[in-house]
């Protein structure tokens, strides 16, 4: 495994349990981290990033102990985090250069054609004169990738990059994002099941600074195949089928609630098994019918 | 409506109540004032402060308090300027702005419910000022002689005229920015700028002709309180109230309005929107599928640490430049320091030439505060950068190691610095090349910038930077970098002395053209480096200490630390400590083992002492030294010197003496080695090493008539370091010291008493009489220049390193080299008083002759050989002084008059027999350009004066008792005075009496006791040379030059060459009245024997044509004459007394000036001049004292026309 994590808990001074014992092995290529807000994605990315510091447990990637030899894992990541800032009055091109100096690329010729490649993949070429703080979110967002690859990156840590985003930037994101999955590791944390099924060969699913799950989004599929029934109700009989059943999710269509519940056996009632999707896997285990 | 207003304010009222900060500012302000008004009071043994009060002054009288209040106002700004700045920004801060913004509120009046709420809050919590003053004054510990009855009104008067109007005022000021910008950073900007623009307009205030300048550019009102009550008398400063009058009215109505006006601009043009985020520009909308894969398929990782250092330190350093507030603070740097240059030097009006350390020092004065800020405010900046932009988490996730990021943010400040001290340097030369001297040293601009200055800002750097990361508080690192600064002002006054613990300090530097740095350069740079070890440490320990990532808690926080402490890391903390241990040590070892550490209360403790022990044998006969015959060895390289005096002693009293006390090197001056001999038998009575006092017992007595030979042999050589300044008259260039230095005195030496009564007091030591009274017939027989000793024939050899010339008074006999050594024997002619001084140098030497008939005095100057500028106005100095004096009052003594340079270590010019030592600070290189109606020719001026000290000081020698100084200061002042006059014209010396009148005016103001008239001065400055020069001057006006030039011959006659009992100033006063007729006596009297003011005010001027295009002007005068007690009471009297009176042109020539009598009360004067008149004055040339000599002045208009009357 690319990266295995083992025991690794935290709590905060404030006394938030950030992180319960968390186990996770991390093979080469996409890998989706899912969960609500608030479930520890971002606490276990920062401590994957060098960024903090775990009470217990380990972190290891390809045999470097990332909790000890941070500055080691920290020449092989690339990692954007989900909210940053960047400086006043500096280009795009002109801050890339900065930040690849830091990131050891001493030669100048060489940093010179790896922003310019980077420009050209986040397509940011046609404004790298601008200012980063005049970017617009989606620009700014690829402008983050762009750091985060800077190097050889082998671990690359993205913290829920496509939260704001609209739908046509958040598939340019995809798209670069699986043109580099291949070959390193990529953790994705998202609470937007879509980002795991259309991009992730693996993910987890974490809740309440605990791991739920890990799986294939295949995998995921086929474990809950036949366990998925729908009906369609009135608004107001919403809240007597929660009663009797384990509601995985619910929406509106043409003035009706489509309610779909969890079941191992076919409900008493107006209901049918459909196709399950990634997401009712996820709130399944969120709301604790599957352990 | 109203109601809502007042709902408003009562929120923001209860929000402050229930907020911690306002009780902490409430109670740190009341601290404060109650820890000055004890102090200031005396209260606390060792401290002494006060605030720009006398200590006349009751500390609780109307005038302190507006002064108190003022001057705490001033930093109140610190709380005004964030509570009216959050009183507009919180909203935008906290986000909340979309929401206020869209509530039907009344949008103006909701601004200004915020701005009365800070007022309300602000006036509270400042109320903690008067409080604590209150309270101190109510403390057991302070005098009861500093304080008078508490009166309300005083305090509320105060509070009224300054406090709340100055709040008000930055209120608004602070208002406007912050409405306007809606951000906290512009007004802590602000903040700053008005904070030193105060401190600048302090500065103008030494500007006499500023006046008015300085009382409006200071926005607190401070100036303007103190020009107000300037002139008023201890008395009414005692019991006057302080209201909106004068300089204060002006003051207020100036800020006071710019503040409304600010309010109402804010209010009035407030932007009434929330924040809404800024349209972006269109995003590239590039299609998705051109999705380019080429990054390079190698790359080399070097991960060199030097790259990245570079980079961040290019990258950081940009980022700095690019502040637009490090660009405002750096233009108004610079500004000020042209402006500031105007007054390169300046003395009596004169500014000196721009040499480079004159330019140094002045930018230590002025520019040194805007680096001081920049450090302070960009250290937070450059340590929080990453976080403020929310940056950190990416490159804390970079390979880049903490060292190479700290070290990177480190050199940033230094480099900022040092970029800041480059702009010094251009600034500098441009200055000079501005005032046409283009002697540019750029070696000293570099050494003394880029080696000492920035030496201390790397340490300070260092700790400012230990500070913003140890602490993890940009603002606690702020509160305790100026904590620090503070400390650093206030640890000498409070006690804390020892340079071991003040961090940065270090010993005595000063440039000297003559010395250069001299060999205090070594001890200064081992102090640097001593802070340097501990700067290193702290450096260290910030590396340590450093956040990287999140480690907000302390628990992460410590567990990095460890982690972080490798061996390298633990070894570089133990090399640092070891080496700063090690430098404590030797310093410890320095000033503490070899040398002695003396605190202050120490020495006051040692000056009770000797007062309490041997003030009983301060009138005892002693024996009188009849011939010194000294041997000097100066070693100028080692600054050492070897002391042989030999004298020849004699009891010339009436009586067999007993006793001999003489003064010694006592034990806590290591750096002298002394041996004393006697050739008769005496014994050792007491041998008190602690306070430096030898009894000797004459066994049997010295007869009358014996004489006996006494040697003193002493060695000076400095040893280790001391923690007090070392001493400066033993140099390598420019030795100069007299005949009390490192030897002995013989006597009981009342100088070593303590002379503060406000110190005196807290020992309860009974108060102190400055000097004897005029007619104490036993202190008549000690003089007030050589004590009991006064005639002796001199001789001395000196020997000094082959490159030097070495001077002692006298007449040079031989000169030869021996041993690789220089002698110079030196030989008086005849008897000299016991006042002799010894010099070293290598000088340039300019020789003239003044002859007449058959009278030739040589004239030598010994100058520094880049000091050329005035040697030849010293030159004809000194020879119209020997016009002028040969002729009016008697030979002079010598056949020789030399002046000899020494380095500015003190800044005075002093007369001994023949020789006059000139400090190079005043003189040498003054810039004096006789076409300027505002220079005075000082370099001049001080040179007759000094050659006036041969006869008042070397032919009369007063005795020393009250007056002393009228026949020694006063008369050379006054006489120098004419011999100026003849020089420059007689209307040229308004510009110097002026210069005199206020002077004397502010001394006045600021008398520590009581005001004494002339013939009963008590060596008070501002009486002896201010009052005695225009007394002198005045009677001079009336009674005639040649009058009082005989009455002063004939007392010079009368008394020249005396031995005890000595001459006393009411012998000349009663000689005056001898030469001047009777009805003149009572302005003899006036103007010597008591203290008297006028007040000549000009009500209304005018003038008309007149049909033979002649002008008749007409004015009337207020005139009072007022007798004056010595605590300043003052009672009008009836006069009539003519004065001038002054017609001048537009362009201040004088068309009429002649006198005209006044009388109590009104006046009115006509008279008639040839050409278009402009102004009209009263004792235009300002020699009468008159308490405010500024309204003597009117401008004429025409008179209106007879018709128009009716």
């Amino acid at each position: 495994m690319a990266l295995s994590i083992k025991n690794l808990s935290k709590t905060y001074s404030n006394g938030v349990h950030a992180l319960k014992n968390v186990n996770l092995n991390i093979p080469k290529g996409m890998f989706g981290l899912l969960g609500p807000n608030g479930a520890g994605k971002s606490s276990l990315m920062r401590t994957i990033a060098t960024l903090q510091d775990a009470d217990t447990g380990t972190v290891e990637f390809n045999s470097i102990n990332a909790l000890l030899e941070k500055e080691k894992l920290r020449s092989c990541l690339g990692y954007l985090p989900q909210e940053f800032g960047v400086y006043p009055k500096i280009s795009a091109e002109e801050l890339l250069d900065y930040l690849a100096t830091l990131k050891g690329i001493s030669n100048t010729k060489e940093r010179k054609e790896l922003i310019a490649g980077l420009l050209d993949l986040t397509n940011l070429t046609g404004a790298k004169k601008r200012a980063v703080a005049t970017y617009s979110g989606g620009m700014k967002q690829r402008f983050g990738i762009a750091q985060a690859l800077i190097g050889k990156p082998e671990l690359i840590i993205v913290d829920e990059p496509t939260a704001g985003l609209d739908p046509e930037e958040r598939l340019r994101f995809y798209n670069i994002l699986s043109e580099i999955g291949d070959n390193v590791t990529v953790i994705l944390s998202t609470h937007i099941v879509s980002d795991v099924s259309d991009l992730c060969q693996n993910f987890a699913i974490i809740n309440n600074g605990q791991v739920l799950t890990q799986a294939t989004p295949q995998a995921a599929s086929a474990a809950i195949k036949g366990k998925i029934w729908s009906t369609l109700v009135e608004k107001d009989a919403l809240s007597a089928l929660e009663k009797n059943h384990k509601v995985v999710a619910s929406k509106f269509t043409m003035g009706k609630l489509l309610v779909k519940v969890y079941a191992t056996e076919k409900p008493a009632g107006a209901f049918e098994v459909i196709e399950p999707q990634l997401e009712d896997f996820y709130f399944s285990h969120i709301k604790g019918y599957i352990q | 409506m109203m109601n809502s207003f007042l709902a408003n304010i009562k929120f923001e009222l209860n929000i402050r109540r229930k907020s911690i900060s306002t009780y902490v500012y409430f109670l740190m302000f009341f601290c404060l004032s109650l820890l000055m008004g004890v102090v200031a009071g005396g209260g606390i043994q060792g401290a002494i402060v006060s605030f720009g009060i006398s200590n006349k002054v009751f500390i609780n009288s109307s005038v302190a308090i507006t002064s108190f209040v003022s001057l705490l106002s001033a930093f109140s700004l610190f709380i005004t300027a964030p509570a009216f700045g959050q009183a507009v920004v919180k909203d935008y801060a906290y986000q909340f702005d979309q929401i206020i913004y869209s509530t039907p509120i009344q949008r103006r009046l909701f601004l200004a419910s915020r701005f009365v709420a800070a007022l309300v809050f602000m006036s509270l919590v400042m109320s903690s000022v008067g409080l604590g003053l209150w309270v101190a004054t109510m403390m057991p510990t302070v005098l009861k002689t500093v304080v008078t009855s508490n009166r309300f009104v005083a305090y509320a008067l105060s509070y009224l005229v300054i406090m709340i109007p100055n709040i008000f005022i930055f209120g608004s000021i602070i208002f406007l920015i912050a409405s306007k910008t809606k951000k906290m950073a512009p007004v802590y900007i602000a903040m700053i700028l008005i904070f030193m623009g105060w401190m600048m307009s302090g500065q103008m205030l030494s500007e006499v002709e500023n006046k008015m300048i300085a009382s409006l550019a200071d926005p607190f009102g401070i100036n303007a309180t103190s020009q107000t009550t300037k002139y008023w008398s201890a008395d009414q400063q005692n019991t006057n109230l302080v209201g909106f009058e004068g300089y204060i009215l002006y003051n207020r109505l100036l800020w006071g309005g710019l503040g409304l006006v600010c309010l109402l601009l804010s209010l009035s043009s407030f932007n009434f929107s929330p924040r809404l985020p800024k349209l972006k520009k269109k995003a590239d909308k590039a299609p998705i599928a051109e999705l380019k894969y080429n990054l390079p398929k190698s790359l080399t990782l070097s991960y060199s640490s030097l790259t990245m250092f570079w980079r961040q330190l290019r990258f950081e350093y940009k980022q700095v430049f690019k502040s637009i507030y490090f660009q405002t603070i750096l233009l108004a740097g610079i500004c000020y320091m042209f402006v500031a240059a105007q007054n390169v030097g300046k003395m009596y009006g004169t500014n000196t030439y721009p040499v480079t350390y004159m330019v140094l020092d002045l930018m230590g004065g002025s520019f040194d505060l805007f680096i001081l800020i920049i450090v302070t405010f960009f250290a937070g900046e450059v340590v929080w950068r990453d976080r403020d932009q929310k940056t950190q988490q990416i490159i804390d996730s970079y390979p880049v190691p903490n060292g190479v990021l700290i070290a990177a943010k480190y050199f940033t400040l230094i480099g900022v610095v040092a970029t800041l001290l480059s702009v010094v340097i251009v600034s500098g030369v441009i200055i000079q090349a501005y005032n046409g001297y283009t002697h540019f040293e750029l070696p000293l601009y570099f050494k003394h910038l880029y080696g000492i200055r920035l030496f201390s800002y790397i340490n300070l750097i260092s700790l400012i930077f230990f500070l913003q990361v140890v602490t993890n508080n940009k603002y606690l690192a702020h509160g305790l970098t100026v904590a620090y600064y503070l400390f650093n002002i206030w640890s000498s006054p409070m006690g804390f002395e020892h340079k071991l613990y003040n961090f940065n300090s270090t010993t005595y530097l000063r440039y000297s053209d003559m010395n250069k740095y001299g060999h205090f350069l070594t001890n200064f740079l081992i102090f640097r480096f001593y802070w340097f070890t501990f700067a290193a440490l702290l450096m260290v320990l910030a590396i340590l200490f450093w956040q990287r990532g999140n480690l907000t808690d302390f628990k992460n926080r410590w567990l990095e630390f460890r982690r972080r402490c490798t061996p390298l890391a633990k070894g570089g903390l133990i090399a640092c400590g070891l080496l700063f241990v090690g430098m404590a040590s030797y310093i410890f070892y320095n000033t503490n083992v070899l040398n002695s550490y003396v605190t202050t209360k120490q020495s006051e403790k040692r000056q009770i002492d000797y007062e309490a022990k041997y003030s009983k044998y301060r009138y005892i006969p002693l024996p009188e030294s009849q011939a010194v015959k000294a041997k000097v060895d100066i070693f100028p390289e080692k600054a050492a010197a070897d002391l042989e005096y030999a004298y020849q002693m004699k009891n010339v009293t009436s009586k067999p003496i007993e006793t001999l006390l003489v003064d010694l090197p006592d034990k806590y001056s290591p750096e002298i080695t002394f041996d004393l001999t006697f050739s008769r038998n005496v014994q050792i009575d007491v041998d008190d090493r602690e306070l430096g006092v030898r009894i000797y017992k004459f066994t049997p007595p010295l007869a009358v008539g014996e004489s006996f030979e006494m040697i003193y042999k002493g060695r000076f050589a400095q040893i280790g370091i001391p923690n007090g300044d070392p001493v400066k008259q033993i140099v390598e260039n420019g030795t100069f010291f007299n005949n009390s230095a490192f030897a002995v005195n013989l006597g009981y030496n009342p100088e070593r008493e303590i002379k503060v009564n406000k110190t005196r007091a807290k020992y309860k030591l009974s108060n102190r009489q400055r000097m004897p009274d005029l007619n104490d017939a036993q202190a008549r027989n000690l003089n007030a220049l050589s004590g009991s000793e006064s005639w002796i024939d001199f001789e001395a050899t000196i020997s000094t390193s082959p490159d030097q010339i070495a001077i002692a008074p006298g007449y040079l006999q031989k000169t030869w080299e021996e041993n690789g050594r220089k002698y110079f024997h030196y030989k008086m002619d005849k008897k000299i008083l016991n006042f002799y001084s010894f010099l070293s140098g290598r000088y340039k030497v300019k020789k003239d002759q003044w002859v007449s008939g058959k009278d030739v005095v040589n004239i030598e100057i010994y100058y520094h050989p880049e000091h050329e500028y005035n040697v030849d106005r010293m030159i004809d100095a000194t020879k119209k002084t020997l016009d002028y004096f040969t002729k009016n009052f008697g030979p002079y003594q010598f056949t020789q008059y030399r002046v000899i340079e020494f380095p500015r270590y003190a800044g005075f010019a002093q007369s001994f027999p023949n020789t006059i030592p000139f400090s190079e600070a005043i003189g040498f290189v003054s810039h004096v350009r006789p076409e300027d109606p505002k220079d005075v020719d000082f370099p001049f001026f001080v040179t007759a004066h000094e050659l006036a000290h041969q006869w008042w000081g070397h032919q009369v020698i007063p005795a020393g008792v009250q007056g002393a100084f009228l026949v020694t200061e006063s008369f050379a002042e006054y006489t120098a005075l004419l011999v100026m006059e003849k020089r420059y014209g007689h209307e040229k010396m308004k510009r110097f009496l002026r210069e005199e009148l206020e002077t004397y005016l502010w001394g006045r103001r600021q008398e520590n006791e009581y005001e004494s008239p002339l013939v009963r001065s008590e060596g008070q400055t501002y009486i002896h040379y201010q009052k005695g020069s225009l007394a002198l001057f005045t009677l001079k006006e009336y009674v005639g030059e040649d009058v009082l030039n005989a009455a002063i011959k004939d007392y010079l006659n009368k008394v020249k060459y005396q031995r005890a009992p000595f001459t006393i100033a009411s012998e000349f006063v009663d000689i005056v009245k001898k030469h001047v007729p009777v009805a003149q006596h009572e302005l003899v009297s006036d103007l010597l024997e008591k203290i008297v003011v006028f007040e000549h005010r000009p009500v209304s001027a005018d003038y008309k044509k007149l049909a033979d295009n002649k002008f008749e002007v007409r004015f009337k005068v207020n005139s009072e004459k007022m007798y004056s007690d010595k605590d300043g009471k003052e009672t009008a009297a009836e006069f009539s007394q003519p004065f001038d009176v002054g017609v001048l042109n537009d362009k201040g020539d004088y068309l009429y000036l002649k006198k005209h009598t006044f009388k109590q009360g009104e006046n009115e004067v006509v008279l008639v001049v040839d050409k278009m008149p402009a102004k009209v004055s009263v004792d235009p040339l300002n020699y009468i004292i008159d308490k405010t000599p500024d309204d003597n002045t009117l401008t004429l208009s025409e008179a209106a026309k007879e018709s128009k009357k009716l």
